[in-house]
């Protein structure tokens, strides 16, 4: 696997968050999830800057929304992972199986 | 400037300061995100808890936004990034030197040669003048640049600030290590520590206002300022 596929653990839940909501990933939900799921408190700046990254890799896609006034009059910007992120997700979680494989740690906490 | 409103809509001043920290492409979805999140606590909290909020969501947005170019950073954005420093350093060497400097050479030349305004301004003051001006426009001419590059203007100025800070504390202990004190004369660390805080405050400042001028001159026109507490109403 090239380096630059690896996922950073910020991004490696980031990126499930994006796959959990499916359509209905944008900045506002996605923190919320990683929030509801981690009790890690986090600002949508965090969300923005790496999903921005992400973008910029190709593991994710954005799409402008229409504006509603719900937001001000602000457009929403949905997330949606790519074929790529999708992959880079997979091989992550192969990475972490194979290294934790035959931890007694790790099965203790199984 | 302080945040005023009232309390069913967001502080104005931690929006602006968060608008001017984003990329014109984001700015709407991290903007419109907080405006959400802030109607749906001014209903749950009531306004002042939603304010207080708001602005802390605020500053940690622009904190970790602020931030972001220099976090791990992908193969091609570190090109681009590093690009784009060369090409400032460049830029504002160029904007130094010429035209800018040249000019307000020539111009001062002219002036001094027919008002013998030397006797009133002391030379150095001049040139810091001079100097400031370059650095300004060299931070517009960044913040234009930037999101070609896909960066974002306020955390490229703001890296050139820590860039020049780092140089200003190194540059007057290195020249007194290889040619000795000037004049002779031993400097005390409260005066090199006023001098590169007189240097990171004048220069640096003149570049963030600069960059704080370019990102406004790119702010995008669909964004619209809807005031989000009477969305809120609806």
């Amino acid at each position: 696997m090239a380096r630059r596929d690896y996922l950073g653990e910020f991004e490696h839940i980031v990126l499930l968050a994006v796959m959990r909501l499916g359509n209905d990933a944008y900045g506002v939900t996605v923190r919320r999830e990683i929030e509801t799921r981690t009790e890690r408190d986090i600002s949508i700046g965090a969300v923005y800057a790496t999903l921005d990254r992400m973008e910029i890799k190709g593991l994710v896609r954005s799409r402008v929304g229409e504006p509603t006034a719900a937001r001000g009059g602000r457009a929403k910007r949905h997330f949606q992972i790519t074929r790529r992120g999708v992959a880079a997700v997979n091989r992550t979680h192969e990475a972490l199986r194979n290294m934790s494989d035959g931890l007694v740690v790790a099965r203790s906490f199984a | 400037m302080t945040s005023n409103g009232s309390p069913g809509r967001p502080p104005r001043f931690a929006a602006w300061l968060v608008e001017l920290f984003t990329s014109t492409e984001e700015a709407d979805g991290v903007l419109g995100d907080l405006a959400e999140e802030f109607n749906e606590n001014v209903v749950r909290d009531g306004g002042v808890a939603a304010r207080r909020r708001y602005r802390r969501q605020a500053w940690h947005t622009i904190r970790d936004l602020a931030l972001s170019p220099l976090n791990g950073p992908s193969p091609s954005t570190t090109k681009a990034r590093s690009l784009l420093l060369t090409m400032g350093i460049g830029l504002a060497w160029f904007v130094m030197t010429w035209p800018i400097g040249m000019a307000t050479n020539a111009m001062a030349r002219g002036i001094v040669t027919r008002y013998p305004i030397d006797a009133y301004i002391p030379a150095s003051v001049l040139w810091a003048g001079v100097d400031l001006l370059a650095l300004l426009v060299t931070g517009v001419l960044a913040a234009i640049v930037a999101p070609v590059v896909r960066l974002r203007p306020m955390s490229v100025a703001l890296a050139v600030v820590a860039v020049m800070a780092l140089v200003f504390a190194v540059d007057y202990p290195l020249a007194v290590w290889l040619f000795g004190p000037p004049g002779g004369q031993q400097r005390t660390l409260a005066f090199l520590a006023l001098r590169w805080l007189r240097g990171v405050s004048m220069f640096g400042g003149a570049i963030l206002i600069g960059a704080v001028i370019g990102r406004l001159s790119t702010t995008s026109s669909c964004a619209k300022t809807q005031p989000v507490g009477q969305a809120a109403s609806r």
